[in-house]
């Protein structure tokens, strides 16, 4: 499997890819680890990329995440998206899953609650490739 | 009275927002070293600042600045909590960032349509020089690990007849 | 022959003579035209409906039986409301005026009218005080903007002005009233503390209390608060204020931010 982690925090990028790395837990299992660092080379990896989960900050120069959601959703329709953000409300978690989330986290994260959600996260993707099957 | 009382609403709910959004951050990241509050005070003058500054300016029923200044040990705790070895200052200023964005994002949120939260700034103390900072500051003093952050507040009510000039513009 | 002394210019900017001893004011606009939003502590209310533009402010000041300090915060005030303003004094009216001040000391009609008429020229000297509880004299020479009178105008005689003067009844007529010389009184300081405390005390908790402190503050200029060693505020300070201007702009800010008039036992 192949994961997109997009952060303009290099601090969260790194946090991210070392939980999922790490020897202590398998998120499903990874291959490659892409890194976009704002909405719009999101959008350029997962085009060429095609990764089968992508994490997504909201709030990012250039493209923000919803933004980038919505294109990556007319690429990939059942594209496999966890957001993680600093914006703490209901609101903002009822419209990125709007938007075609599959699920939400929020800033601070600890590593277990970040390759949990993961974890959920691969198994969305599985179910997808199996119903492609 | 009635923007007597207007204002005072105001403060209290931007001021509790911001405190409690601080608290929770700190007290999310490591749950048994929840921050303490010092009792706060005032500042006349130039506004106290430590060694990186995570900014937002606030335009509404009031106007001005929130900031989170933070000593370097500190913010090598959270980059250590974040797993994060490097601590560079580029290492330092994102993770200064990442306030900035907790604090003006859910401030956004929160005031919604009613307020203008500016785009957060993460600025060292060489940074801070150039802004032309509120006069009056209420400063909240943080401890968290044996280190002490502030969180400040500048504000004026909005209905003064004095300078309605953005409070942050760069000096230069 | 015109022998009056027409005095410094009137202007908007409130002077810096704010309640010195012979100004004498009127009011600047119709008491029907006051504002709607205006507060005002009592003693102001007070002074400000007693202004006629006939008497001066001590003789105004005595009247509320308000010492120096007090008088000045009162016409400082209503400067800054632009309620009042200074009327030009003829020479005769600024004679009399100097009638309502000063010393105890006993001197002849001819240095009085004399006193009276160098004062705004020659260079600043103030009495001596007679004793310690003595007034000083205010030195309305760098204040009051005095245009200089010609001798013609006075009606005096070409030469020094150390001759006596010609007494021209008709303008001058002094009446001479029992001056009431005010005791000196020490300087009323403002605690900061007791101040804070009434603050917090009336807020439904502390952290609203201690924001409310932090609201009246930011309408008070820093620099008024830095020139008073001011530069930072703890809730537990026990600061207190000495300077008049000072406490007027805390006193303001505390009416126009929390509705409050300055409660009296922050006067210490």
């Amino acid at each position: 499997m192949k994961l997109l982690i997009v952060d303009d925090s290099l601090v969260v990028r790194n946090a991210i890819d070392r939980a999922v790395q790490s020897g202590d837990v398998h998120v499903g299992e990874l291959t490659n680890v892409h890194r976009a660092e704002n909405g719009a080379r999101a959008v350029e990896l997962f085009a060429s990329e095609r990764p089968d989960m992508v994490t997504m900050d909201l709030t990012m120069p250039e493209l923000d995440g919803l933004g980038a959601i919505r294109r990556i959703r007319e690429i990939e329709p059942d594209a496999s998206i966890l957001v993680i953000s600093a914006l703490n409300s209901h609101k903002t978690a009822l419209e990125a899953i709007k938007n075609g989330a599959c699920g939400f986290l929020t800033k601070p994260f600890t590593e277990i609650e970040v390759v949990d959600a993961l974890k959920k996260l691969a198994s969305h993707a599985r179910l997808r490739t199996v119903a492609r099957a | 009275m009635r923007s007597v009382m207007n204002e005072r609403y105001a403060f209290d709910r931007q001021f509790k927002l911001f405190k409690g959004i601080t608290f929770d951050y700190f007290a999310k990241l490591v749950p048994e070293e929840t921050p303490a509050m010092d009792e706060p005070y005032l500042v006349f003058g130039r506004p106290e600042v430590l060694d990186y500054t995570s900014l937002v300016e606030i335009d509404g029923e009031c106007r001005g600045c929130l900031y989170l200044t933070s000593p370097v040990p500190m913010l090598e705790d959270l980059l250590a909590i974040n797993g994060e070895p490097d601590v560079s200052r580029r290492t330092l200023l994102d993770m200064c960032r990442e306030l900035s964005n907790v604090l003006s994002g859910n401030a956004s949120q929160a005031f919604g349509g009613h307020w203008e939260i500016s785009v957060p700034k993460t600025l060292d103390a060489h940074d801070v020089e150039h802004l032309n900072l509120p006069d009056s500051t209420f400063v909240m003093p943080l401890r968290w690990r044996e280190q002490r952050a502030l969180l400040v507040v500048g504000l004026t009510p909005n209905n003064d007849s004095t300078s309605r000039s953005r409070l942050l513009g760069d000096a230069a | 022959m015109n022998r009056t002394a027409e005095s410094h210019s009137s202007s908007k900017a409130p002077s810096q003579t704010f309640g010195e001893d012979t100004v004498v004011y009127r009011l600047a606009r119709d008491l029907s035209d006051l504002p709607e939003d205006l507060v005002l502590r009592n003693v102001e209310w007070g002074v400000l409906l007693a202004i006629t533009g006939e008497h001066t402010a001590v003789q105004i000041g005595n009247a509320f039986g308000l010492d120096e300090r007090a008088r000045r915060e009162v016409f400082l005030c209503l400067e800054q409301h632009d309620l009042v303003e200074e009327r030009p004094l003829s020479f005769g009216e600024y004679l009399r005026a100097q009638a309502t001040i000063g010393g105890q000391q006993p001197r002849s009609l001819s240095s009085f009218l004399q006193a009276g008429v160098t004062m705004p020229h020659s260079a600043p000297k103030r009495e001596a005080p007679e004793s310690a509880a003595s007034e000083v004299v205010p030195d309305i020479r760098e204040t009051a903007e005095w245009q200089t009178p010609t001798r013609d105008q006075l009606g005096l005689p070409g030469e020094g002005l150390t001759r006596p003067v010609q007494t021209r009844t008709e303008q001058a007529k002094v009446t001479f009233t029992p001056l009431h010389v005010p005791t000196s009184e020490p300087a009323r300081r403002l605690s900061l503390k007791v101040l804070m405390r009434h603050i917090l005390d009336r807020a439904p908790d502390v952290n609203s209390g201690q924001l409310d402190v932090y609201r009246v503050f930011i309408r008070v200029d820093t620099k008024l608060l830095k020139r008073n060693g001011i530069d930072t505020l703890r809730f537990e300070d026990d600061r207190l204020v000495e300077d008049p201007e000072l406490q007027q702009a805390i006193t303001r800010s505390l009416q126009r931010t929390l509705g409050l008039s300055m409660p009296s036992d922050v006067f210490v």
